[in-house]
């Protein structure tokens, strides 16, 4: 079966905020926080996951303390609910008072038609 | 609370204050908030469904074991009745969100010819999935649901579980649309509800059990199936439905304002003839939002007639919040809520909640707009929200709706002012057994509103009132509901015991049905 999976596509698009900040030079002066917008229900909250520079896997977090998410001097973004996930985001003029961050949307999944590439269940179980 | 079993891929957290989404239920403490697939990494493809199956069915084990343990399965949090009070144990099912066409060569002949008039494709969604999603998922590949509620936000499972309807004149409800239901019932067991002219060969109950490793029935019996259509968080967990989706299309007409007497207005909630409005006949979603202090210049009805028409444009997903106030009373709540916040003295506030009301509903054209867009998310916050949706046969719709709005300017004269409207919407009969729509046409009298000190006692005020007029009603199962046990047998009739009589069927130890019940049917005379 064929879903888009947002939280994946996001893990994504964070490893290469982190890779703009690290290329930056400016890790540890300020953090920055993407997050979705506060108004929208956040239904439950999933595990915590680590991602390094230089886009590997993102891996499950050891430690459980969401409090990092709201340490001080952290620039906070909401981002847009793009319907179809996010596929990148740079963050410029990091550690100034007016960073902005550009977000790219993903686009839908390609298909077209019913009888084309739409995902169909097949004998012996999943999709084709 | 007994330790729980290994569950792999599963969190358990405790929470010391859970609330849904309008804190109707709030601060409960939930000792294991369960989210199955949000611990580790699920294998990819069919074993990743398995897994999953593999987590609930210890689960179910676990809750099943003597003492057996209440498992409230929540979806989006916007139910308002207590449908969704939980005791220790929650089950997220977030990760059931895969959605797929089912291969036509597995539908019969009868259902192939019977949805061919209207495009149908069956669509295989699990009931995690939300209606957004789902949206989103039909709109790429150029289909769309026949119906929804007014906004995106809830989960398939629960959308269907408490009646969420719409207001489509034609097709019904969302459970109207369903053409089977997929329920885990226990460990290992579970059971592919169709009606008993089935839409389905054994091919599909096969490939469900191939897909969670779970023992699948395949059973063509109505009513199970009519009841699992409607079931109230009480027939087990809903893991999959299959929809009946149709070709894209787009949704164009009008909102005209009016003043609360207008005749034509009323001549429209009657007969449902919208041609006083525009010509052209047969509208396929109809609504009236009525602004019930309006006094003067101030419109105070707002009618909507929309029509289905072919896309004029390539697919594209709602704004982050782009749904139309037309429907969405949510937005209107929104923009009331710096009202309530300033404290205004009452003699004031019915005359705000006007002008607020006429600011939110524009008349005019209502462009072409796809299905997932106008009916698309919400503006309304968190915690803020009270409502009560009644139901009556639309045979009664006048007097019912007179009686409303009577109630509520009564109670405003008493100082006692809804801090909302009143949306009034219709939907054609169901075979569900438990839908709300059980008449041949249904007119729905929605109320939501902020919460203030006053609002319980306005609910009261409408409920006694349209007792007082001898009009039977039944409330939303998802809203706050004015029902009694005997009040839920007088509506539905016989629809209760064969209701029961399908969960017994379906649940037939009392570990089962302990394990899948709630306060709601507890209340209403539902859990025996």
């Amino acid at each position: 079966m064929s879903c888009s999976r947002e939280s994946i596509r996001l893990c994504h698009a964070l490893s290469a905020v982190l890779c703009a900040l690290a290329a930056a030079g400016c890790g540890g002066t300020s953090n920055v926080v993407l997050r979705r917008a506060p108004s929208a229900d956040p239904g439950a909250l999933g595990e915590l996951q680590r991602c390094n520079v230089g886009e590997s896997p993102c891996g499950p977090d050891p430690d459980p303390d969401t409090s990092r998410f709201n340490d001080s001097h952290t620039a906070m973004f909401s981002l847009p609910a793009c319907s179809f996930g996010i596929e990148q985001i740079v963050i410029k003029k990091v550690g100034s008072s007016n960073a902005y961050a550009d977000v790219q949307c993903a686009a839908p999944p390609q298909g077209g038609s019913p009888d084309g590439g739409i995902p169909t269940t097949a004998a012996g179980g999943g999709t084709r | 609370m007994r330790p729980l079993p290994n569950l792999p891929f599963t969190t358990a957290d405790a929470i010391p204050a859970w609330s849904n989404f309008h804190h109707i239920i709030k601060d409960r403490p939930v000792a294991a908030y369960l989210t199955p697939g949000a611990k580790g990494m699920l294998p990819s493809g069919v074993a990743g469904s398995v897994a999953l199956a593999r987590e609930l069915s210890a689960i179910l084990e676990y809750c099943m074991t003597d003492p057996p343990a209440r498992l409230c399965t929540i979806g989006a949090r916007w139910s308002l009745s207590n449908v969704l009070d939980p005791k220790d144990l929650i089950l997220d099912p977030g990760a059931w969100d895969q959605i797929a066409a089912i291969d036509s060569a597995w539908a019969t002949p009868d259902y192939k010819s019977d949805a061919a008039a209207r495009g149908g494709v069956p669509i295989v969604v699990q009931g995690g999935t939300t209606i957004r999603a789902v949206n989103n998922f039909l709109g790429s590949y150029g289909l769309a649901l026949q119906t929804s509620g007014a906004n995106d936000g809830h989960r398939v499972a629960g959308c269907i579980a408490t009646g969420t309807h719409g207001s489509h004149l034609k097709v019904g409800a969302v459970h109207d649309t369903v053409l089977a239901v997929y329920l885990v019932v226990g460990p290992q067991q579970a059971v592919l509800l169709q009606p008993s002219s089935r839409r389905f060969t054994p091919d599909l109950a096969q490939w469900f059990a191939q897909q969670t490793g779970i023992r699948s029935d395949d059973v063509a019996d109505d009513d199970l199936f009519n009841a699992a259509r409607v079931a109230l968080g009480a027939l087990g967990f809903v893991h999959s439905v299959i929809i009946e989706a149709v070709p894209l299309y787009q949704l164009r007409g009008f909102t005209v304002a009016r003043s609360l007497e207008d005749t034509d207005v009323w001549h429209a909630i009657e007969t449902l003839d919208t041609s006083r409005f525009d010509p052209t006949p047969s509208p396929d979603f109809f609504t009236v939002v009525f602004s019930p202090f309006a006094t003067g210049n101030v419109p105070g009805a707002f009618a909507t007639a929309l029509w289905k028409q072919a896309p004029s444009s390539r697919y594209v997903g709602p704004l982050p919040v782009a749904s139309s106030i037309a429907t969405d009373l949510s937005r209107l709540l929104s923009s009331l809520i710096p009202v309530a916040e300033n404290a205004l003295t009452d003699p004031l506030i019915g005359d705000v909640v006007a002008i607020e009301t006429a600011k939110q509903y524009h008349p005019g054209p209502v462009a072409p707009d796809f299905p997932g867009s106008y009916f698309g998310p919400t503006s309304l916050p968190e915690g803020n929200g009270r409502s009560v949706e009644v139901v009556v046969d639309h045979a009664k719709a006048v007097p019912a709706v007179r009686a409303v709005l009577r109630a509520l300017a009564a109670e405003a004269r008493a100082g006692r002012c809804l801090l909302g409207a009143v949306g009034v919407r219709f939907i054609p009969g169901s075979s569900a057994l438990l839908g709300t729509n059980i008449h041949p046409m249904n007119t729905y009298i929605e109320f939501p509103s902020l919460q203030t000190s006053q609002t319980t006692r306005i609910h009261q005020a409408v409920w006694d009132a349209l007792r007082a007029a001898d009009i039977p009603f039944t409330c939303h199962w998802g809203q706050e509901y004015g029902m009694t046990a005997d009040s839920v047998r007088a509506y539905f009739g016989s629809r209760v015991d064969r209701w029961k009589a399908a969960r017994a069927k379906l649940l037939p130890t009392p570990q089962q049905r302990a394990v899948f019940t709630n306060p709601l049917i507890g209340t209403l005379g539902l859990d025996v």
